[in-house]
């Protein structure tokens, strides 16, 4: 069948992968029943014991929003709760980001003088994030849990950055890293996102370099890219195998300039634990202080997640100790959508990841998964914008080596600062203070959480319960994946969560009590792996970092493009079911649709063959 | 004798200090079950857990990556920062530099400028105000130079990522005798102004982060060289030389 061809059938465009009969057989005799004993071959069912529509979701706004979206999407924004539209402008792909950023409304500077933003993390996308803003005038708060941004994880990256600049003169484009991108990623981002972020590229390089950053240079003293394990052309700017320093260094630079102009405060070891919604705004967040074991209230016109991700579930050396679960669960729990989770391995350099399986699959150092944004990078709470690994935007094309602190910068440095200032103008959010009922509710679950992990008083250290669910998670949920392992390791899970909430036993201290913080993140880690391992039961196919062993074909990719969707999960709080007991609530998958305009239109391999053939003779070696 | 199976025990003597204005005291525990292969974290926090068994208050320290990249360990152990041996990361000490029934010692860094938060971790933000006197390129956000419109001499470039691979860790400063943050400073320095972009501010930024570590309380630099042993990265007291000249430099165009 030809590529784009459509099926007669299913009206459904063909991916141009053809799979013989006899696959195609495998993969039904698979399909047909799972665990629960249901039919697995619609999307519809999840766990028998939470029963959820996967509804495929109309088109909407969050309130307020109308950039990208026609007028009829615009209708219906606000109506019924967990509906998605992605807001992606119009216009060919190239110029959709252009098109919109000059079109946004903005603040003028006396309005920026007078906005107050909260940025929640301190790693590279946060720095960029509140230096950016606090450039432009807002007045910028970061609160994180570490003593100083400098120590955040992503010091850790040694790759590199890329930027599609062809320095190398070896054929690089923004549209040949765009598809590789894609290509990466197994065709789970959306290309728009992916396109922008590729176009955007070589300004995060420049104004890297001007800020410092001393990438390796030629004996001619300009920049030597190279290239990245597995890829054809240098696009990756290294320095030294400590990218990730480097660039740390830069951007934390940047912010220690606007906290000496007083325009961004950056407030170290504190740990997010709520997201604070006020008429249906994200308005503030609950922080707990390390050193002194309260609670504080923060306010703020609009708020900024860019606090990682949560591969610390699988406690793999290293991984970020402090994971961002606390703040992403918190917006989850608010009513943000969490995109993806089951996305949540990858593989830092490795460029064999269809081919064979290395050893060290379980080291996770990145997820794919993360809040579901929009173009805009709004979640589906309005006043709250997920950045860098926190959310999902350029999901799965953020597998790639060198594009994860690409994105980070993408993102902190022109998306956010462009698309905050349109919510605002737009919104014009109210004052509000801490006395408002909404931050005491907030404060009272945050004190009743605490009250109730230190209540237990059972038998076994928090980090242990952390190190056998890091275990389990590996074991059942890990790189490969099968659907009867999965279903094993949910209850399983639930095993642990009962026994974790039986026979835990946390200290009451005040000041620096770790074993607390472990056992908040352990017990926020027993919720979200439901979700990541429901995901993962759902998604029946095998891409990006989630290697699905009953939907492969010999060991290689399967039928890639026949769901492409992202899965969006939503919470509702204080349902209960008698099956997951020490839950707070109830979560709903939800699918976006991804499209693909751009996906095999233009092959440049058809290209080079029919003219090899039409030449005669030796191009048919091949 | 990895994988031979064997355990061993260990007594640690720790720094105890219930917080920034308390009296602190080392308290003596023994650690059984240690295998050369374990890291030295790995010994305290098997000690925490314990001791959290025990209801009591476990030691507080502090790391992030385990890897040597974030800058976040700090001990001193056995009076050496960063443990046994030069230019070595404590997240990265293995037992097998300790004999079975050692008795070692355990401290934070004990610098003025660096108060003690709890037991072995202490505040390093006096690092962060230096660099808010100075310590960064000023370049607006929006757009830049196309990164190759600037030549940087390869030796220079290759330098300044030497020096500014500094992970802000504070153990030259906890190896000084004085106390002095000259190493930490130097390699900021050097790392910006040996690059073009950061030429232009180089005498107002040497001026500023010098003036600034005066004023965090940070000593003077005493030339012994602890410094250089200390540093996980490698970097080298040569800068510090560098920094002085730059400094006569600076103040003279000042007048
Ligand atoms: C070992 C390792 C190697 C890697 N190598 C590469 C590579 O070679 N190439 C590549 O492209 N990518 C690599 N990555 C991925 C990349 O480093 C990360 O994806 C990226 O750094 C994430 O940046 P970020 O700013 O979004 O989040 P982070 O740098 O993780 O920062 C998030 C911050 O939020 C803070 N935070 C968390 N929870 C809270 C809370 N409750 N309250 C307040 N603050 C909180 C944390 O302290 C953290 O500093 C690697 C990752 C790891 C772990
Ligand atoms: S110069 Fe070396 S020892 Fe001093 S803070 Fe930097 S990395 Fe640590
Ligand atoms: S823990 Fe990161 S350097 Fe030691």
């Amino acid at each position: 069948m030809n590529p784009g061809k459509r099926n007669k059938k299913t009206g459904r465009k063909h991916s141009g992968i053809t799979h013989s009969p006899e696959e195609k057989r495998n993969a039904a005799g698979k399909r047909g029943r799972d665990n629960y004993g249901k039919n697995t071959d619609s999307e519809n069912t999840t766990d028998r014991n939470t029963i959820t529509a996967d509804t495929v979701t109309e088109a909407v706004c969050v309130p307020g929003t109308k950039y990208g979206c026609t007028r009829k999407e615009n209708a219906n924004a606000g109506k019924p709760k967990h509906r998605l539209n992605s807001c992606i402008p119009p216009g060919p792909l190239k110029d959709k980001w252009n098109h919109l950023a000059s079109h946004l409304p903005q603040l003028t500077p006396e309005k920026r003088n007078i906005s107050n933003i909260i940025v929640a993390g301190g790693g590279l996308a946060a720095c960029a994030t509140a230096a950016a803003l606090a450039e432009q005038g807002y007045n910028v708060r970061v609160i994180t849990r570490l003593e100083s941004p400098r120590r955040e994880s992503t010091s850790y990256l040694r790759g590199g950055l890329n930027a599609s600049r062809n320095y190398a003169n070896d054929g690089d484009s923004d549209e040949r890293f765009f598809r590789d991108t894609m290509e990466y990623g197994g065709w789970r981002s959306r290309e728009a996102d992916v396109y922008r972020m590729v176009q955007l590229s070589g300004r995060v390089l420049d104004i890297c370099t001007a800020l410092g950053v001393p990438f390796i240079r030629e004996d001619g003293g300009l920049l030597l890219p190279r290239p990245y394990p597995g890829g054809t052309t240098s696009r990756s700017f290294q320095a030294r195998g400590q990218t990730g320093r480097q660039l740390l260094n830069a951007f934390h630079s940047a912010l220690m300039r606007q906290t000496a102009r007083g325009k961004a405060v950056i407030y170290g070891r504190r740990e997010m634990t709520e997201l604070v919604i006020c008429g249906g705004q994200a308005r503030g967040l609950i922080t707990r202080n390390i050193l002194n074991g309260s609670f504080e209230a923060w306010t703020a016109d609009a708020i900024i997640l860019a606090c990682g991700g949560y591969s610390d579930i699988y406690n793999s050396v290293p991984t970020p100790v402090n994971g961002g679960i606390n703040p992403l669960w918190a917006a989850y729990r608010a009513g943000a959508g969490f995109a993806n989770p089951c996305f949540s391995l990858t593989l830092n350099g490795n460029n064999s990841r269809w081919q064979t399986v290395p050893e060290y699959y379980n080291a996770s150092q990145r997820c794919s998964g993360g809040l579901w944004t929009d173009y805009l990078l709004r979640t589906t709470i309005p006043g709250l914008f997920a950045a860098g690994e926190s959310n999902f935007s350029v999901h799965g094309a953020d597998c790639m080596p060198g594009n994860a602190p690409l994105q980070e910068l993408a993102d902190g440095l022109f998306i956010i600062p462009a698309t905050l200032g349109a919510y605002l103008a737009e919104v014009q959010p109210r004052p509000v203070n801490e006395k408002h009922p909404a931050f005491e509710k907030a404060m009272k679950h945050a004190v009743e959480k605490k009250n109730r992990l230190l209540n237990i008083k059972g038998r076994v250290p928090p980090e242990e319960f952390h190190r056998r669910l890091a275990g389990l998670m590996r074991e059942r949920a890990g790189f490969i994946r099968y659907s009867y392992r999965l279903q094993q390791g949910l209850r399983e899970l639930r095993q642990l969560r009962e026994e974790f909430y039986n026979n835990v036993l946390v200290p009451d201290i005040n000041c620096c009590n770790t074993a607390y913080e472990t056992a908040l993140k352990t017990s926020v880690y027993l919720d979200f792996g439901e979700i990541l391992i429901k995901d993962a039961i759902l998604r029946r196919e095998t891409c990006g970092a989630h290697f699905r062993m009953d939907y492969s074909t010999d060991g290689n990719i399967s039928k890639p493009d026949e769901e492409a969707n992202v899965r969006v999960w939503f919470r509702e709080e204080n349902r209960w079911h008698k099956n997951t007991p020490y839950r707070e609530g109830l979560d709903i998958p939800v699918s976006e649709p991804l499209k693909f305009t751009v996906r095999k239109v233009y092959s440049g391999k058809d290209y080079v063959r029919s003219r090899a053939s039409a030449g005669g003779g030796h191009g048919r070696n091949r | 004798m990895e994988g031979t199976g064997k355990t061993f025990s260990v007594q640690l003597r720790i720094w105890r200090q219930s917080n920034r204005h308390a009296q602190g005291h080392m308290v003596q525990y023994q650690v059984t079950g240690i295998t050369p292969g374990m890291d030295f974290l790995d010994v305290l926090e098997k000690l925490n857990e314990r001791l959290l068994l025990r209801g009591e208050d476990p030691v507080v320290f502090e790391y992030n990556c385990r890897e040597g990249s974030c800058g976040t360990c700090g001990l001193i152990i056995n009076g050496d920062v960063h443990g046994p041996g030069q230019n070595t990361v404590t997240c990265r000490l293995k037992m097998k530099n300790f004999n079975p029934g050692d008795i070692i010692t355990v401290e934070p860094w004990r610098i003025k400028s660096f108060p003690v938060i709890k037991d072995l971790a202490v505040d390093r933000t006096a690092l962060d105000r230096i660099l808010e006197a100075g310590g960064f390129i000023s370049t607006s956000l929006g757009g830049a130079p196309e990164a190759n419109s600037l030549s940087v001499p390869k030796e220079d470039a290759e330098e300044a990522l030497t020096a500014a691979s500094c992970t802000g860790c504070g153990a030259c400063i906890a190896a000084c005798p004085n106390g002095s943050a000259a190493l930490f400073i130097a390699a900021k320095l050097a790392h910006l102004s040996l690059l073009p972009q950061g030429a232009p501010e180089r005498n107002a930024r040497t001026i500023s982060l010098v003036r600034a570590a005066q004023k965090e309380g940070f000593g003077p630099c005493c030339n012994n060289g602890a410094c250089e042993q200390a540093c996980p990265r490698g970097i080298k007291k040569d800068l510090i030389a560098k920094m002085h000249s730059a400094w006569i430099k600076a103040i003279l165009s000042d007048r």
